[in-house]
């Protein structure tokens, strides 16, 4: 390459080769790691935002009472009971429980759309915030 | 709101038509149930396809992988040379003849290994993942179709009727991510643009006035599918919003209980369509569409179950080129979505900003636990934990943030002068 050559270089022409070389080395990256992820585990689904998961303190090792408050629908704007929204424990560490929550579509007649909410417990400290979608 | 009906009826028909041949042809239980003359044959359906200029790659390559994952290795075998075909229709046609012929071969022999690939006999998200790793030289996939992801339809769940009665219904959940901004996708998430996006969609036609809302509108119309030999006219209640600050477009449809009557074949169809900034993953916006759908009439056959394959895919995989910008007509099958260098830049940033922020944020409650371990009145071996937590914690974000870096090295090896 003449001098001249290299003069009329911009950043931007340097920039498209290390572009490229470094999306191959990231892509050699990730494909080791998803390699190594993908070992033993399933078709993962689509998240469909039917259901949210969270973590709160236990209460002796078990879920504490939680309460849905709040829970508004985004496009629609139909508010719901909070009683329709159902809690479920399904993991547990250490101090902590992991809950599953969704709405139960039987509770009462629902516009279809994503609602969106406060989840409090017993004290009415806010724990998590939610959005689920439900309805038809 | 004016009615949309399928802007070019004749092509869009042809092009239809192809795309469900390269599936009927490998699904013989569909073809029996909607009969139609000539009935299609792989060698031809393939050839077809290939052949079509106006049917993208995405939709190429995916109909390919799934008719050869259902079929027979003699049935295999004997379309060879089609699959090489539409494989060398997706290449650059500014290539040498010679060069596309020798690409092809590559591809030929990747798709072989994808094809044989441990699964369901179907394409699944991992055999997708697959191709698109192993085919990344020759085709060099853009972000929304190395990410795409469709059409899963085995969850059903519990739905209420307008009669109120809770049936199960079929999920159907397909999902791409983008480098472009949410609001680039709001004539694809606009119901009434469906039409001119997808051969499946006939029309929407409006049943009443739209009603604006302060950040989007309501609207009652009819939407018309057609699917193989059959159509299907379903009145929907939608509202389009968009946030404030463009982070988020959607659609969330029902159906529309004034205009539901014992003609209606369904009876639930709702879901939501919506493009969405979302940070952590792949690209910048997340495109997600769901659709819960459940068939009234046992007696006759149930066509929501070929609406994943036959629509609701295709309309994805059509929407992830042309509705985002802005209805291109006609297309290349190899063409693609690319940002502009100063906004990569932006989006990195952004990007990687924010995920330092919630790396630290996220890690905070460990590293409170931590400390608090050797502040004790006793030693406490539980730290182990808390820095495996902060670990994996940390582990996820980094991952985030080289994809974001990977996503903009791919805005600087596109980028134009």
């Amino acid at each position: 390459m003449a001098e001249n050559d290299l003069v009329r270089l911009r950043p931007r022409d340097v920039a498209k080769v290390w572009g490229s070389a470094l999306g191959q080395l990231i892509d050699l990256w990730r494909a080791a790691m998803m390699a190594l992820m993908e070992l033993g585990s399933g078709e993962q689904p689509i998240p469909s935002g039917q259901f949210n998961r969270f973590k709160v303190p236990s209460a002796n090792g078990r879920m504490p009472r939680l309460i849905a408050r709040d829970v508004v629908g985004e496009a629609f704007h139909q508010r719901l009971d909070g009683r329709a929204v159902v809690f479920t424990q399904v993991g547990s560490g250490s101090g902590s429980v992991t809950v599953e929550c969704s709405i139960d579509e039987a509770f009462q007649p629902i516009q279809g759309d994503t609602y969106c909410g406060q989840v409090v417990s017993e004290d009415g400290t806010v724990v998590a915030t939610v959005r689920l979608d439900a309805g038809s | 709101m004016t009615d949309a009906t399928s802007g070019h009826a004749q092509p869009d028909e042809e092009k239809r038509r192809v795309i469900e041949d390269a599936m009927l042809a490998f699904r013989p239980e569909v073809a029996r149930e909607y009969p139609r003359e000539p009935p299609p044959g792989a060698p031809q359906a393939l050839a077809s396809l290939a052949a079509a200029a106006n049917i993208r790659r995405l939709t190429k390559h995916r109909r390919l992988i799934d008719g050869l994952r259902r079929t027979t290795a003699d049935v295999r075998a004997s379309v060879d040379d089609q699959a090489r075909l539409v494989l060398q229709s997706t290449l650059d046609q500014d290539l040498p003849d010679d060069r596309r012929q020798s690409l092809a071969d590559q591809a030929k022999r990747r798709l072989d290994e994808v094809v044989a690939a441990p699964g369901a006999p179907r394409l699944q998200p991992q055999h997708w993942h697959l191709w698109v790793q192993s085919t990344d030289d020759i085709f060099r996939f853009t972000t929304h179709e190395r990410t795409f992801e469709a059409c899963n339809d085995e969850q059903l769940v519990p739905k209420a009727t307008p009669d109120g009665e809770l049936v199960l219904s079929r999920l159907i959940i397909a999902q791409f991510w983008s480098d472009l901004t949410p609001a680039a996708f709001r004539p694809y998430v606009e119901p009434q643009n469906w039409p001119r996006c997808s051969p499946f969609w006939r029309a929407v036609r409006g049943l009443r006035p739209v009603v604006p809302t302060a950040d989007g509108y309501d609207w009652d119309f009819a939407e018309t599918v057609d699917i193989i030999t059959e159509t299907l006219t379903v009145p929907l209640h939608i509202g389009f919003r968009v946030l404030p600050d463009q982070s988020r477009v959607w659609t969330r449809f029902n159906l529309c209980r004034d205009f539901y009557d014992q003609t209606t074949e369904v009876d639930v169809d709702t879901g939501t369509i919506s493009a969405e900034a979302v940070p952590g993953g792949p690209a910048p916006t997340r495109v997600l569409a769901t659709k819960y759908l459940h068939w009234r009439d046992p007696s006759h056959p149930d066509l929501t179950a070929l609406a994943c394959d036959f629509g609701w895919c295709e309309l994805m995989e059509e929407m992830a080129y042309g509705c985002a910008q802005g209805f291109t007509a006609g297309g290349t099958a190899a063409d693609g979505a690319k940002t502009p260098i100063g906004a990569a830049i932006k989006q990195l940033v952004g990007a990687v900003t924010t995920e330092c922020q919630q790396d630290i944020s996220d890690n905070a409650p460990y590293l409170e636990k931590l400390i608090g371990r050797f502040t004790g009145s006793s030693w406490d071996a539980g730290w182990i934990n808390d820095l495996l937590d902060m670990g994996l914690v940390t582990v996820r974000h980094y991952g985030n943030i080289v994809s974001d870096v990977r996503s903009f090295a791919d805005s600087l090896r596109d980028a134009g002068d």
